[in-house]
Formats: structure tokens, C-alpha cells, sequence
């Protein structure tokens, strides 16, 4: 019993001794945090997401448009559902429609003509603002991404349909509208719309390729074709995601080291499960979260300097500063840092397509001139491109052969090995140890 | 010669003079007594002085620290040009992602984003199965893991 209560005490006088501390240390690491942000603040760096909230005056707004398209979009019966979505999965990777499969899926394009012609509106456009982004980040209404994505989808399909039915020009004309919307949806700097965006640019290109590959096209349509392939337009916009999560990350963070009742259910129940377990945990561990918030400010300052980089010079640094790693006294907090990593990959994957797609639309200009391909890509400079492609993985010229038949061009993916211009669309991990080239191919005689 | 013996004894014991207890040997002895008693109870007077104390400063540190943190905290939000709002935007879309946009290395992103959106106060899962239902179909979400 003696013993027993003075380890009690013991226990007390230690528990009080952490408490102070931990008191202590709040306070300081709190004075900290708003140091920094004051500074911050003085440098001009935007604090509020309202700062660099997307301007757009709703007689440009494209959002109302597509509000109504995903209104109007019909998915498939229930008998046909089945079958379409199995044909729209097999068609981006690679395999031709069957006759039933591209009837169903001609009808459900019939049904959606309406939403189609919405999105070449939304297209026409010169901006988009969906949410209203005077409210908290949590509270801003976002694009439907699923609807977005299924709409894309179908919309890049109807596009090879028309152009396989003859109607080649409305079928490119399509899918350019197509891209010109993906686009837009960048206008609203999100991380998830520039995930969204970079997807369904990627599936539109896998429908301009199967329309404009091995079918005769006109020079002039070809050279549109090659302005569209501005990746410069797209590494701008894709930056912009960086300071949004930065700012989402600091009034979540706010919200947490609060920890008003109420309130903070909603930011706690971000980091875990809203029991009484846990915000104590976050309570007790308040003055690190107060260091990690800052450090994770800072993380996000160094991407955004290396973001407009090319993917070999993002990798360069990325390894050189390993900005990955988490400090061992902010793993238990449970704190997620996007996987900015996995970002600028899918990123400069796009940008691989686009170039790979762009020298081989120059390569077909060139041959509608010269009757045949170039030896290499070299032969299109300055006429047709203004230099030799990059490849964005490995900042070497992209592969050029013609082999058996074949035109291949391809930049060596993540992966940086040769794979012969093998692909896949079925990316199943970071860095893909075969199949990762991001190939423009063509047949030299169709 | 052993009843001389005891005689002689006895003879000795009644020559001791009996004098008289020393002045406050009962108190000291009493005292003692307490002390140790005292010292072999679970409480002894320094464990109470240091709990006592220990608690005054249990209380006063989480009074001190609610109230610096609660001013530390206006200032931050005044910083953010903040208002401690609510979170009240529900979204399901959030795991069906995840599937859609794909492979693992977007998991740890979407999972940010998709706790942003998240409605945790509700039936979430049901309401997900129901619009995974409704809007996809079962088999759409197979279909189309592109990327």
C-alpha cells in the first residue's frame, strides 16, 4: 500500500513535470508558428486560399455549362451497362471494339449528344469557376470528378466512332473540345483537378492517336494539331496546385492545433478517428504539430521552385535534398504530405505523350511534303519543330526508329530503359519495371 | 546453601530504591510511537504536501496553457485572415477515386483530399455503396483503373 501510493505520487509529480513542458514548449513552438507566418505574411506570400482564388466573371464561366452537362448525362441501362463499361476499359488499352460493343456504346453517345455539345460550350469558354472560394477549402463546392471522368471518357470514344464512321474532321474537332475543357478544369488550382485533368488529357490523346494515326491528313490540320500539344500551358497551371495545398494545409492545420470542440471534430477526424483517444493524442502532441506545420510550409516552398522543372531535374533534386523523408518525431502525428513525387511522374508522363504525339505529327507533315518520313528527328529542325524533343524522364533526345515497318517514337518512362517502345496504360506502381516507354507509332505504309 | 542463595537475591532486590520515571519519557515514548506510526501509514505528510502541490500545478499549467493557446490561436487565424469555420460540404466521391485515378502512388495524395471532402458524421459507407450502385454499376469501377 505504501509503496503503491508513492509510485502514485511519483507518477503525478512526473506526469505534472511532462505537462509543463509540453506547456512550455506550446508556447514557444506556437510563438514560432506565428513568426513565421507573420514573415511570411510580409513577404507577401498568400496566407488565405481566398488570395489566389481563381478569377472569373460568370459571363465567362464555363462551370454553369458543365454543371448542366453532368446533370444531363445518362449512363448505360442496366443490360447494356455491363458491356459498355467493359469495352470503354478494353478500348484504353489498346483493343478494338466488337460490332456489339460499339452499337451499345453508339447509342449511349446518342442519348449524351446534348452533354457532348454542352462540353464544347463549357470548351468555348474562357474560364471556369466552379466553387465558391470565399468559403473554408473544405467548403468549396468541387467539379464531380466521377462524372467528369466518365463524361471525358465517352465524349473521346464518341470522337473515334464518328472519325471510324468517316466523319473524321467533327471526330478531332470533338476531342479537341474535349481537351480544351480538361484544360479548363486546371482553372480551380486543386490538386484532385489537376489529377483529374492530367488523366483524361492523357485518355483524349489516346483518342486523338487512334483517329489521327495511319489516316491521311491535311498538313494545315496536322500543324493545328501540333499547337495543341503545348506542354508549357500545362506545367504553368499544374504548379498551381502547390500553394493551394499549402494553404489547405495551413488553415486544416490551424483547425487541428486549435482543437475547439466542434469544431476541431472535423479537423481531428482528418488525422483519425474522432474518439476521445485521439484528441487527447493530438491535444498532448499539439507543440509538434505547431513545428511539422512550418516544416511542411517550408517542404512546399522548395516544390514550388523545382515544379516548372522537367521530371529529370524534379528527380535530380527530389534524391539531392531528399524532401521525401519525414523526421522521425513527425511520423507519429500522422500528418499527410501529398506524394508530390507520384505527381510530377504522371505529370512529365503527359508531357512524354504530348511530345512523342507532336514530332509525330511533324514527322506526317513531312512526309505529306517529302513523300516519306525523316531519318531523323533532327531532319524536322526549324521547319517543322524548333529543336530535337526532350525526353522529360531522362533529358536525352526522344528514341526515334523506323523498324519493321514501323515509325517509332518514345521517350524511356519512369523506368529510364529502353523497352523497344512498348507500353502500357495499365500503370500498376511508381516506376514500372517493364513496358514504361510512352510511344507515337506508326505503320509506314497503311 | 541454595536457600541462602535466594535469600541473598531477595535480600538485593529489596535494596533497589524504585525512582521515579524521568521527566516526559511517557510523551517521548507516545510520541515515538505516533512517529512511527506515521511513517509506516500510505500517506505520510510529505507525499500529501507533494500531491497537494503537484495538483495546484497540474491545475494552474492547463489553465495557462488553455488560455495562451486560445490567444495564440486568434492571432494565427487572424494571420490566415481566418474565421474557424465549419466544415459542412459532404462528398462521396472520395474511394471512387481512388480506383478511378488509379494506381497506388496517387493513394497517399487522394487520401488527403479525400479526407478534406469526407463527411465522417454519417452512415458513410452505406451511402457509398449506394452510390457506387446507383451511378456506377458494379462493374464500372473495374473498367476503368487507367491510370
Amino acid at each position: 500500500m505504501k509503496i503503491f501510493t508513492k509510485v502514485l505520487v511519483i507518477l503525478l509529480v512526473v506526469v505534472t513535470a511532462v505537462l509543463l513542458v509540453r506547456a512550455v514548449f506550446n508556447y514557444a513552438m506556437g510563438k514560432k508558428l506565428e513568426n513565421y507566418l507573420a514573415e511570411a505574411k510580409a513577404e507577401g506570400i498568400p496566407l488565405a486560399l481566398k488570395d489566389i482564388a481563381p478569377s472569373c466573371p460568370d459571363p465567362d464561366n464555363a462551370a454553369p455549362l458543365w454543371k448542366a452537362a453532368e446533370a444531363l448525362f445518362i449512363l448505360p441501362d442496366e443490360k447494356d451497362r455491363k458491356l459498355a463499361f467493359d469495352t470503354v476499359g478494353a478500348f484504353f488499352d489498346g483493343k478494338p471494339f466488337d460490332e456489339a460493343a460499339r452499337q451499345t456504346l453508339a447509342r449511349l453517345c446518342g442519348k449524351n449528344r446534348r452533354v457532348f455539345e454542352l462540353i464544347a460550350e463549357a470548351a468555348a469558354r474562357p474560364c471556369l469557376r466552379f466553387g465558391d472560394w470565399t468559403k473554408a477549402p473544405w467548403a468549396i463546392e468541387q467539379v464531380k470528378a466521377m462524372k467528369t471522368i466518365q463524361v471525358t471518357r465517352l465524349l473521346g470514344i464518341d470522337a473515334v466512332l464518328q472519325a471510324d464512321a468517316g466523319q473524321v474532321r467533327e471526330g478531332l474537332e470533338e476531342c479537341r473540345n474535349g481537351m480544351h475543357f480538361v484544360r479548363k478544369l486546371m482553372d480551380e488550382p486543386w490538386l484532385l483537378n489537376n489529377l483529374v485533368a492530367l488523366s483524361e488529357m492523357k485518355v483524349l490523346l489516346i483518342c486523338f492517336d487512334r483517329i489521327a494515326r495511319g489516316r491521311g491528313i491535311d498538313s494545315a490540320t496536322l500543324a493545328a494539331w501540333m499547337n495543341e500539344m503545348n506542354f508549357d500551358f500545362w506545367r504553368h497551371q499544374s504548379v498551381r496546385w502547390i500553394p493551394t495545398e499549402r494553404l489547405i494545409g495551413l488553415e486544416w492545420g490551424l483547425k487541428v492545433i486549435g482543437g475547439k470542440p466542434g469544431d476541431a471534430s472535423a479537423a481531428l477526424s482528418l488525422l483519425g478517428d474522432e474518439k476521445g483517444i485521439d484528441r487527447f493524442f493530438y491535444w498532448l502532441v499539439r507543440p509538434v504539430l505547431k513545428s511539422q506545420f512550418i516544416w511542411v510550409h517550408k517542404r512546399y516552398g522548395d516544390l514550388e521552385k523545382i515544379a516548372p522543372e522537367p521530371y529529370y531535374k524534379q528527380n535530380e533534386f527530389l534524391n539531392k535534398r531528399n524532401l521525401e523523408r519525414v523526421p522521425w518525431y513527425y511520423r507519429p502525428t500522422g500528418v499527410l504530405f501529398a506524394d508530390f513525387r507520384g505527381v510530377f511522374l504522371k505529370e512529365a508522363a503527359l508531357e512524354a505523350m504530348m511530345l512523342t504525339t507532336k514530332a509525330g505529327l511533324a514527322c506526317k507533315i513531312y512526309k505529306n511534303k517529302t513523300g516519306r518520313y525523316p531519318e531523323s528527328l533532327g531532319a524536322l529542325v526549324p521547319d517543322l519543330l524548333p529543336e530535337v524533343p526532350i525526353d522529360p524522364f531522362t533529358g536525352k533526345p526522344l528514341i526515334y526508329k523506323i523498324q519493321s515497318g514501323e515509325l517509332l517514337i518514345y521517350s524511356l518512362g519512369s523506368n529510364q530503359k529502353d523497352d523497344g517502345g512498348r507500353m502500357t496504360y495499365q500503370i500498376t506502381k511508381l516506376i514500372m519495371d517493364k513496358d514504361d516507354d510512352w510511344t507515337w507509332r506508326e505503320k509506314i505504309n497503311p | 546453601m541454595k536457600n541462602r542463595e535466594m535469600q541473598d537475591v531477595e535480600n538485593l532486590i529489596k535494596s533497589i530504591k524504585l525512582s521515579p520515571a524521568p521527566e516526559g519519557l511517557r510523551e517521548r515514548i507516545l510520541d515515538r510511537a505516533r512517529a512511527r506510526g506515521r511513517s509506516n501509514a500510505g500517506m505520510t505528510p510529505l507525499l500529501w504536501k507533494t500531491l497537494v502541490g503537484c495538483a495546484a500545478a497540474l491545475a494552474f499549467i492547463l489553465i495557462a496553457d488553455g488560455l495562451l493557446s486560445r490567444t495564440q490561436q486568434s492571432r494565427l487565424q487572424a494571420l490566415l485572415d481566418g474565421s474557424g469555420r465549419t466544415e459542412s460540404r459532404a462528398d462521396e466521391e472520395g474511394p471512387l477515386l481512388a480506383e478511378a485515378l488509379g494506381d497506388p502512388i496517387s493513394s497517399k495524395m487522394l487520401a488527403r483530399e479525400k479526407t478534406l471532402i469526407a463527411d465522417r458524421t454519417s452512415t458513410r459507407q452505406a451511402r457509398l455503396g449506394h452510390l457506387r450502385a446507383e451511378l456506377l454499376g458494379e462493374d464500372f469501377e473495374d473498367n476503368e483503373n487507367i491510370y
